[in-house]
């Protein structure tokens, strides 16, 4: 038995890149006024009880202190309830457990959930260099985004013989994934030569082995399950969701073939829906990096621990594969504005279960997607969320 | 023309040596053709980007306090807690003309990285190249009163010399480190000092004023050599010698253009030592005096690898150093091998036969001569604010929490107020080893102004101590392996906002020595 007590019943994105023209409460905007106009049925904007708004880092456009309370007024809904949920790069994934808790509780009927980063009116060095920033302020000097993720890499060959054409794997399916979504920031094939071939931006991560910094915003509607049909047919709900955290340090780190919080999270959301790693049709899991995908899914039971280089080269997580995986392009090709991330993923598992998705709809046998991020400083912080159709 | 000289003060031993040396060589030679100067011989030792003055003290004291402890010679006083009876006062005299603070914590901060207490006697000497001599006559003065039982004197220098000029293409970076105890105390046979004297002269030859960031050089050769350096140092020397009493064989001298100081030595009667150091490194300003008596602090007056040193004189050793007008010289005799000498003249001969030439260019890079026309993007905390100011003494001093319930060490302690193993809140400060295991590392390559590329990042098991993840040495970068072998030693990370950042990088063991 599933958790089940909330209900996704419409869901919106904008299409991510370099959105030079949009400001933060643009991009918000457009997110939400997607969701409207591809819900089943017209929602008055009097029918929505509350907000929850997913922004990660606000500085990086210069509002840190306001954002996610500016969203209500961008959107026609001032006056609303509006709370912003920061949790690293599970923002968005956080926002939505919020707002499905809030539904539960009885205190909304339907919340909005909208994730949004601007993360391009900075330079590229300063985005880099904030993240260089935090924590220790000597210690943790030098240390940008992909270090938190490269020593990873660098173990995970030690052990298992992983190779750097088996990551490069990675940014080949999800590049190929971003080809067939209309919404990613990259709509362009890479091959296996490219990314090895591709600039060292940490060894043994190259330049393809990364995610772009990427404007962009999502959104979905939640209701209890029992109002849900006022808005759809075919709802999709909450089967189960968990969190974790972890030592924010890298060297504190009991593993570095693995990421404790994402097992932690995973174990939790897998008991909360009664169900197991095999019962998942297709999942969006964090690709900030290429070996972030291979320590996602040993982490999260699709594969033995050590396996997913190879599971990856074999096609187990191809868009025919067995267990499809990042079928929107994932963050190394649709994008990772950080605080849409979460929301984005779930989006993209909605449409795949309402079996939506166009040229990337992959088969839907069981009837549950799961949803996954991982951040924070040394990838302190997990969120993992599964969907269902049948919430029984 | 002022004199004074002293003889028979409370003799002092020097029984346990270290050097600094930086990370480059290179050859001169390049630069004076560049410039059109007369050709140029031998090689220079120069500091990489992240090498300055107090890396350099912290790498040669750290290394002649090593070979005390080594030798027996116990040292240590607790470190937290004021000393009680019984347990040796410890005093750290630092000579150097480039302290990386014109005015800061420069003595504060070598102390606290090479673990002293905080009770640490101590005195900066700056102004000059006479520096490091004036830290020995300090540290010596200190025992002689019984204020300290064990004193540490470093003398460090690097020296940015100007550019096209003959300072460019004899200044070397380096530094040397002694620790000395009152004679008898150490119970084997040191250097003795025996005596010492002094001579000054108000002339201006080289000098900064106030406010100016480069160093004014009215070196006329003739006028420098004829009228100001030989006088001094001979009458220094003179002076010395009929102080003690007894004849001095073997002169160790301050030397600016590589000759000076084989005329001098001569003309006092004796030969000149350290000419090889000279010749290998350059003239490194403070510490050079000092460094050039090592291979008479050698038994063997060899080192083990067998390359070529001044052979051992009879008589007495002196070492006279010449800065700011004044020269100051001080006999010393010379007994059994002194602890860490032949470990310090490896170094230096393995620096000048093995070590990589790095190019003009390079030096010209890492003293920031030549630099990027990029803006450096201000880091999100200051380092006069609070953060800095709290956490930069447990970088400095390399220390850890420890559980007292179940043992596991966590680091740095500021971000730990319970233990990661077990919850509990009884925790204590304990130093951390500095040779470890690389669990697993990466190197960077693409980070914005001032950080450096390559930048490896390496994550260590610490031999019987905590796990601590730091930067790697950049000009080792491509020598990192998952098991392999790391030392750690004090590097500046940055200049944030013009103040010097410090902290250690990992160096592979292959490198050590």
């Amino acid at each position: 038995m599933s958790w089940g007590k909330a209900a996704v019943v419409a869901a919106g994105i904008i299409p991510f890149g370099e959105l030079f023209d949009q400001g933060y409460e643009s991009l918000a905007a457009g997110a939400f006024r997607s969701m409207l106009s591809g819900a089943d049925r017209s929602i008055a904007l009097s029918e929505i009880d509350a907000c929850v708004v997913a922004t990660q880092r606000g500085s990086l456009w210069g509002q840190e202190g306001i954002g996610g309370n500016t969203v209500p007024s961008a959107i026609g809904l001032s006056g609303i309830p509006c709370t912003r949920v920061e949790n690293a790069c599970p923002s968005g994934s956080d926002a939505f457990r919020v707002g499905a808790m809030m539904v539960a509780s009885g205190v909304h009927d339907r919340v909005l959930v909208i994730g949004v980063e601007k993360m391009r009116d900075k330079s590229t060095q300063e985005g880099l260099l904030s993240r260089a920033a935090a924590g220790h302020p000597v210690y943790t000097r030098g240390e940008t985004a992909p270090v938190l993720f490269a020593p990873f890499a660098t173990r995970h060959m030690h052990e298992f013989g992983t190779t750097r054409e088996m990551l490069a794997q990675v940014a080949v399916k999800n590049h190929h994934n971003g080809c067939l979504d209309p919404y990613a920031h990259f709509r362009s094939e890479v091959t296996v030569a490219q990314v090895l071939e591709s600039p060292p931006v940490c060894s043994p991560l190259h330049l393809l082995d990364c995610c772009p910094q990427t404007d962009g915003a999502a959104a979905v509607l939640l209701t209890r399950p029992e109002i849900a049909a006022d808005f759809t047919d075919r709802p999709v709900f909450v089967a189960g969701f968990g969190v974790a955290t972890d030592h924010p340090y890298l060297h504190e780190k009991a593993t570095y073939v693995g990421l404790p919080a994402t097992q932690l999270a995973a174990s939790r959301a897998y008991s909360m829906a009664s169900l197991g790693p095999d019962a998942i049709d297709c999942a969006e899991v964090h690709d900030c990096f290429t070996i972030t995908e291979i320590l996602d899914i040993e982490d999260l039971g699709f594969v033995e621990k050590g396996k997913g280089g190879q599971a990856t080269l074999d096609g187990l997580t191809a868009l025919d594969g067995k267990l499809p995986v990042n079928t929107s392009g994932g963050l190394l090709a649709k994008g990772h504005p950080i605080g849409a991330t979460g929301v984005a993923q779930l989006v993209e598992c909605f449409w795949q279960l309402r079996e939506e998705a166009g040229e990337r709809q992959v088969a839907i046998r069981k009837g549950n997607a799961l949803q996954h991020n991982v951040g924070g400083r040394g990838s302190g912080v997990s969120v993992v969320t599964i969907l269902t159709r049948d919430p029984a | 023309m002022s004199a004074g000289s002293t003889a028979g003060p409370t003799p002092v031993e020097i029984v346990a040596a270290g050097v600094g040396l930086p990370a480059f060589r290179w050859s001169p030679g390049e630069a004076a053709k560049l410039w059109g100067q007369p050709a140029v011989s031998g090689s220079l030792a120069a500091c990489g980007s992240d090498e300055d003055s107090m890396t350099l003290a912290w790498s040669a004291g750290s290394q002649a306090l090593s070979a005390a402890r080594n030798a027996g010679i116990r040292i240590d006083a607790p470190r937290t807690t004021s000393a009680s009876r019984g347990d040796p006062r410890i005093g750290c005299y630092w000579g150097t003309t480039s302290p990386p603070f014109a005015e800061g914590p420069n003595l504060a901060f070598l102390a606290s990285s090479l673990g002293l207490p905080a009770g640490t006697e101590g005195y900066l000497t700056c102004g000059s190249p006479l520096a490091g001599a004036t830290a020995l006559e300090a540290a010596w003065n200190a025992l002689a009163s019984h204020r300290v039982d064990v004193a540490l004197v470093v003398a460090s220098d690097a020296r940015k010399g100007a550019t096209g000029t003959a300072t460019e293409t004899s200044f070397g970076d380096g530094a040397v480190a002694f620790v000395l105890l009152r004679a008898g105390r150490s119970g084997s046979q040191g250097a003795l000092l025996l005596g010492r004297s002094t001579r000054m002269m108000p002339v201006v030859d080289r000098y900064r004023g106030p406010g100016e960031l480069s160093t004014h050089d009215l070196y006329d050769a003739r006028l420098f050599r004829e009228a100001i350096f030989l006088p001094l140092v001979r009458e220094a020397g003179e002076s010395l010698a009929s102080a003690t009493g007894e004849a001095i064989s073997s002169w160790s001298i301050t030397d600016p253009d590589g000759r000076l100081a084989s005329g001098a030595a001569k003309a006092l009667g004796g030969t000149p030592a350290g000419g090889d150091i000279r010749r290998t490194i350059g003239d490194t300003g403070a510490p050079a005096p000092l460094l050039g008596i090592l291979p008479s602090l050698a038994r063997s007056g060899e080192d083990p690898d067998g390359a070529r040193t001044e052979p051992r004189s009879p008589g007495l050793l002196g070492l006279i150093a010449y800065g700011g007008g004044q020269a100051t010289a001080i006999a010393m005799r010379c007994g059994g091998e002194i602890a860490g000498v032949s470990t310090a003249l490896g170094q230096l001969a393995s620096f000048g036969s093995g070590s990589t030439i790095r190019t003009h260019v390079e030096i010209m890079k890492a003293r920031g001569v030549l630099a990027a026309e990029v803006e450096p993007v201000p880091m999100g905390l200051p380092p006069g604010g609070g953060a800095f100011v709290r956490q930069v003494g447990e970088v400095l001093e390399l220390t850890g929490a420890r559980c007292v319930d179940c043992g596991t060490i966590m680091t740095p302690p500021s971000i730990h107020p319970s233990c990661t193993g077990c919850g509990g809140t009884s925790l204590v400060i304990v130093p951390l080893t500095r040779d470890g295991t690389v669990v697993t590392f990466v190197v960077n390559h693409t980070m914005p102004a001032p950080f450096e590329a390559p930048l490896p990042l390496v994550v260590i098991d610490l031999d019987r101590s905590g796990r601590l993840m730091v930067q790697g040495a950049g000009e080792k970068a491509g020598q990192f392996t998952v098991g392999g072998r790391v030392h750690l030693v004090l590097r500046r990370y940055a200049l944030e906002r013009s103040v010097p950042v410090y902290g250690w990088k990992a160096v592979p063991e292959s490198d050590q020595p």
